[in-house]
């Protein structure tokens, strides 16, 4: 979680939304009006997304999910994006949002090549940690042909249960049960990207 | 065989946004919300014309035959599932989240139960009019009465049994 100190600055940021619903494209305009953002391209279809991208310089998408019955959805859109070969724009950040997070739609997001998803009703502390995030940590890009998006792997739980693992570097045999609590995730990145902090 | 290729990419929005400058998060979020607040009627408007169009699509004597009409009170319980949070209609917003889950498991399953449906559109009701003597811990039993009900229509074919607690 980000402190309550983390800044952003969208002013120059250039930002796509995906939203065919009028009411719920006013809440995130003047959510990302309210964090400083300038610049937006609205669509309501995954189709006029899709023009779009390919003339416009994008920086960050936030994209519906469910856009549409029927037809090709915002999960589409993202599956689409990262197979374009979209020079940058399919290698943009994009954070889905949905209403109904069921299993089958959050699994859509996770394997369509999004970077996050986030529940609406939008939480604009929320959404102000999943756009740092994405800005601070630079996720590789994986294509493993069934897969094209930011690597999803966020941590390194070991091999199966059960089994000794694939990997030389695999570590055999009984962890045992933790003997102190786990480090949260701020400590984790405190280790592994030390930054300049405001003090 | 499939080549797995992984690269860093430019993060053109970390450059940007994390120049110096900016906005502080808790600065963020208050004009945010600030902002949330000019649209509040807007939202309100729309959890009500969702809501009727939802109560039509649900009154309909074909319902359980007519995937279109049941596809219709998702797609409106969807959208005050998406938007009722925004205008202080929170638990409102629960009980379209739990019809959301109901209804997209009885489409799955093909087992249409009105009975549940009728019970997630009168509770909604009673959540939206709040002209009742409903006590907070009476609202947070009925949201939670209505998340049971949904997590025990069918699931859809293949799907993982649910977790006890799970939303």
């Amino acid at each position: 979680m980000a402190s309550s100190t983390a800044k952003l600055d969208l002013k120059k940021a250039s930002i796509l939304l995906l939203e065919p619903n009028v009411p719920n494209m006013a809440v995130i305009t003047q959510v990302l009006l309210g964090f400083g953002a300038k610049t937006f391209h609205r669509c309501d279809t995954g189709e006029q997304a899709k023009v779009l991208v390919q003339g416009t310089a994008i920086d960050l998408m936030i994209i519906e999910g469910q856009t549409a019955e029927g037809e090709p959805d915002g999960f589409d859109f993202v599956h689409w994006l990262r197979r374009s070969e979209l020079e940058p724009a399919a290698y943009t950040p994009v954070i889905i949002t949905c209403a109904h997070t069921s299993l089958a739609n959050v699994t859509r997001a996770r394997d369509c090549g999004a970077h996050f998803i986030v529940a609406k009703p939008l939480a604009p502390t929320v959404l102000f940690e999943r756009i740092l995030w994405v800005a601070r940590v630079n996720r590789p890009f994986v294509n493993a042909g069934a897969y094209v998006g930011p690597d999803r792997r966020f941590k390194n739980l070991g091999p199966p249960t059960g089994t000794d693992g694939r990997r030389a570097t695999d570590l055999k045999g009984d962890v045992g049960l933790a003997q102190e609590p786990n480090m949260s995730q701020t400590e984790i990145d405190d280790l592994m990207q030390p930054a300049k902090v405001a003090l | 065989m499939t080549v797995v290729t992984r690269q860093i990419r430019e993060n053109r929005l970390g450059k940007l946004v994390l120049a110096p400058g900016g906005i502080t998060q808790a600065a963020a979020t208050t004009a945010a919300e600030a902002n949330l607040e000019t649209i509040h009627d807007e939202c309100i408007a729309e959890v009500d014309r969702d809501f009727d169009l939802l109560k039509r699509s649900a009154m309909d004597p074909q319902v359980g035959d007519n995937v279109m009409s049941q596809r219709a009170i998702y797609a409106h319980a969807n959208t005050i599932a998406g938007i009722a949070g925004c205008c202080g209609l929170g638990e409102m917003g629960e009980a379209a989240f739990s019809l959301c889950e109901l209804v997209d498991r009885q489409i799955l399953s093909g087992a249409w139960n009105p009975l549940a449906v009728a019970v997630h559109v009168d509770a909604m009701n009673l959540l939206r009019t709040g002209d009742n003597e409903l006590t907070p811990e009476g609202r947070r039993a009925m949201l939670a009465g209505l998340r049971n009900v949904a997590l025990h229509a069918p699931p859809a074919p293949g799907a993982r049994p649910p977790t006890p607690g799970e939303n």
